[in-house]
Parts: structure tokens; C-alpha cells; sequence
């Protein structure tokens, strides 16, 4: 990139950062109900031990997703402790945090440089489907992870060590960054697809001619 | 590096690129998570974060009579601590995995790495300071600031930093 298209290039970025949060901020409560059938589906295929639900709830000036789950069978947490089928946990976490990665990869994308406006609803398309998976793989196993930790603390403070289930090394893993390394990889592939697509269809047209 | 290996990395596709950014961004964040808490809280952020911090806001608002206590900022007014993750550590990790995926040649590759360390850490302390600010004056924007707008932000800034970085070498391979 030309040093010279560089200032253009972040102020427009700046702009449409500050245009798709606001956007967020605003809509967020459609937009987490939007999603939440979706997350639904996802945490009753990741933990089909558990019975759950999912709700919005306003707190303050803040929405946050809750996760409410009953155990459908034992938990073992070491040879002596189990919580029993029928207990009940929740967790949360704020509606605006599921949003990041979501504004992270729109705004890499409309910012992308592309020559025509096909080619940017183009990533714009790929970018919704993709940032639909980046938080379909991000808020669902953030709530079951801090479900997960409830179980770790109760064998922890029993001095055992219960094997860190999958989805709770997921969870730590995003929330220390990798959150923010889904979308940066989403926007590539979407960039990678439509240059394949470009080439594609160069290729297409010579063939026709 | 030889001529040869040098252009064998030239050559490498963007798939296998993008495969080495992920690889590297999985390594560090491995070893990153293998710091003892009590490690990263007592040393690093304390002499890192929380000392930094509290020196520039009191020597820019005396009033405000920051300390630092370990990894949290204390006043008569907030007490801010600073967890794993709060350092700047995924923005810091992303852009090390790009550059290092990047074909340029090491001493840019330092150049960048340096650069864009010294950007995010001070992009960072910017972003410990405001919140303090937020928690005394504003309550009600922190979880805005903390969780929405702050993380996307420097994302968006590392992001164009790298986009510098990266056009800066084409720049410098044809001169050379």
C-alpha cells in the first residue's frame, strides 16, 4: 500500500469504526436477539448434558446475555463430589462484548480497498456469514466456559485437579486474544474468496470469448 | 540467510503465510498463558502498568493522588486492577504472528516489531488511564469503553499500523 493512501485510508477506517459501533451500541438488543436462537442451538450441541435457556437482560445502562442451565445428569468434579442432575447455574456476559468481533471484521472489510461495489457487498455478504460463525464460536462457549468454572472451583478447593474440559481451554484462549484474531482471519478469507472469485470469473470470460 | 532461502520465503503462498500467522499466534498465546499470575500481577504490570500509569496521572493531575498497589491503580475515588488480558497482550500478539508471517527482511521485521510494540504499549496505557478517568467521573461508560469500544479500537490501529509496516517494505525492496 502507497504511503500516500495510507491517511485516507485510516481516517476512513476511523470513521467506519466509529460508524458500526455506534450502529451497535444503538441496535445491540435487536442484534442479540437476532442471534440468540442461533446461540441457542450452538450451546445445546456443545453441552448436551445440560439443559438450557438464554435471555437478555437490561442491568443499568447495559444488556447481557444469560445463560441459565440445569444438569440433566451428575457432574463428577472428583471420587467423593458430584453435583447432582437438577442443579442449576447461570452466567453472563455483556451483549456489547459478543458484538467486538462482529465490528472488528465489518470494519476491515468496508475499509478493504476494492474498484467496484459488486466486489464490496461481496465482502460484506461473506463478512455477515462469517462474523455470524466468529460468534456463534465465540459468546456460546464464553458462557459455557464460566459455567465450567464453577465446576473447576469446587474440585480446586476440594485440592483436586479436574481435567480442563475443551471448551473452557476455548474459552480462556479467547478471551485472552484470540477473540480478535477470529475476525482479522474472517476478513482475510473473505478478501482471499473474492480475489478467487475475481479470477474466477476472468478465467470464465476468456473461455466464453 | 542465503540468496536461495531468501527468495524460497519470498515465494511462500499467502495460504501457507497465513497458516504461519496462526501457528506463531497460537505459540505465543501459549506461552503467555504459562506465566504464573503472581508474576505477571507483582512484576510485569506492577512495574510495567500500574507504576507507569500513576506517575503520568499524577504528574499530569496531582489532584488525583494515584498509587500503585501490584497490578491495581488505587485512589480515594477508584480502584482499578489490571487481569491477564488487560495488557494489551492479544493486539501485541496479532501483529507479532503478522509481521513475523510477512516476507521482509529481519532488520525491518525488528523495525516493525519494535515500533509496533512501543505503539500498543503506550495505546495501552492511554487505554488504563482513560478508564481510570471513567471509573472516578464516569461509572456508567465503563463497560462501553472497557468491553466494546477500547478492544476494537486498538484493533483497528494495529491493524493500520501493519498496513503501514507492510506497504513501507514494498517501498523499500524496490529502492533496493
Amino acid at each position: 500500500m502507497a504511503n500516500n493512501s495510507l491517511l485516507p485510508l485510516s481516517v476512513k477506517a476511523l470513521v467506519i469504526w466509529l460508524v458500526l459501533s455506534g450502529l451497535g451500541f444503538y441496535f445491540q438488543e435487536a442484534i442479540g436477539l437476532a442471534l440468540l436462537p442461533c446461540f441457542e442451538v450452538a450451546v445445546r450441541m456443545l453441552a448436551p448434558g445440560f439443559s438450557s435457556s438464554l435471555k437478555i437482560l437490561q442491568q443499568n445502562h447495559d444488556y447481557v446475555i444469560e445463560l441459565y442451565v440445569r444438569l440433566l445428569q451428575a457432574v463428577p468434579v472428583s471420587s467423593k463430589l458430584a453435583f447432582p442432575a437438577g442443579k442449576e447455574f447461570t452466567a453472563s456476559t455483556h451483549l456489547m462484548h459478543a458484538l467486538v468481533p462482529i465490528v472488528i471484521e465489518m470494519t476491515v472489510l468496508l475499509t478493504w480497498p476494492v474498484p467496484r461495489f459488486s466486489q464490496r457487498l461481496f465482502l460484506v455478504a461473506a463478512g455477515l456469514v462469517s462474523a455470524l460463525l466468529i460468534c456463534l464460536l465465540t459468546t456460546p462457549t464464553l458462557l459455557l466456559g464460566l459455567i465450567e468454572i464453577n465446576f473447576q472451583e469446587a474440585a480446586l478447593s476440594l485440592n483436586v485437579i479436574r481435567p480442563e474440559p475443551l471448551v473452557l481451554t476455548w474459552m480462556v484462549y479467547c478471551e485472552m486474544g484470540a477473540r480478535w484474531l477470529l475476525p482479522v482471519i474472517a476478513a482475510i478469507g473473505c478478501v482471499c474468496l473474492q480475489s478467487l472469485s475475481i479470477k474466477t470469473n476472468k478465467q470464465t470470460s476468456v473461455l466464453n470469448n | 540467510m542465503t540468496a536461495l532461502s531468501k527468495a524460497q520465503t519470498q515465494r511462500l503462498s499467502p495460504a501457507i503465510r497465513l497458516i504461519i500467522f496462526v501457528v506463531c499466534y497460537l505459540l505465543i498465546s501459549f506461552s503467555y498463558l504459562q506465566i504464573p499470575d503472581e508474576t505477571l500481577a507483582h512484576t510485569v504490570y506492577y512495574h510495567g502498568v500500574t507504576r507507569v500509569c500513576a506517575d503520568v496521572i499524577n504528574g499530569l493531575f496531582p489532584k488525583e493522588s494515584v498509587a500503585a498497589f501490584q497490578n491495581v491503580l488505587v485512589s480515594g475515588q477508584a480502584n482499578l486492577q489490571i487481569v491477564r488480558g488487560c495488557d494489551g497482550s492479544g493486539a501485541l500478539f496479532l501483529l507479532v504472528s503478522a509481521i513475523i508471517a510477512f516476507p521482509a527482511s529481519v532488520c525491518w521485521k525488528l523495525v516493525g516489531l519494535v515500533t509496533g510494540a512501543s505503539l500498543i504499549y503506550l495505546i495501552n496505557l492511554i487505554r488504563i488511564g482513560g478508564l481510570y478517568f471513567i471509573v472516578v467521573y464516569r461509572t456508567d461508560w465503563f463497560q462501553l469503553v472497557h468491553v466494546y469500544l477500547a478492544p476494537s479500537l486498538i484493533i483497528i490501529l494495529v491493524c493500520l499500523f501493519y498496513a503501514w509496516w507492510t506497504g513501507n517494505t514494498k517501498t523499500l525492496a524496490h529502492g533496493q
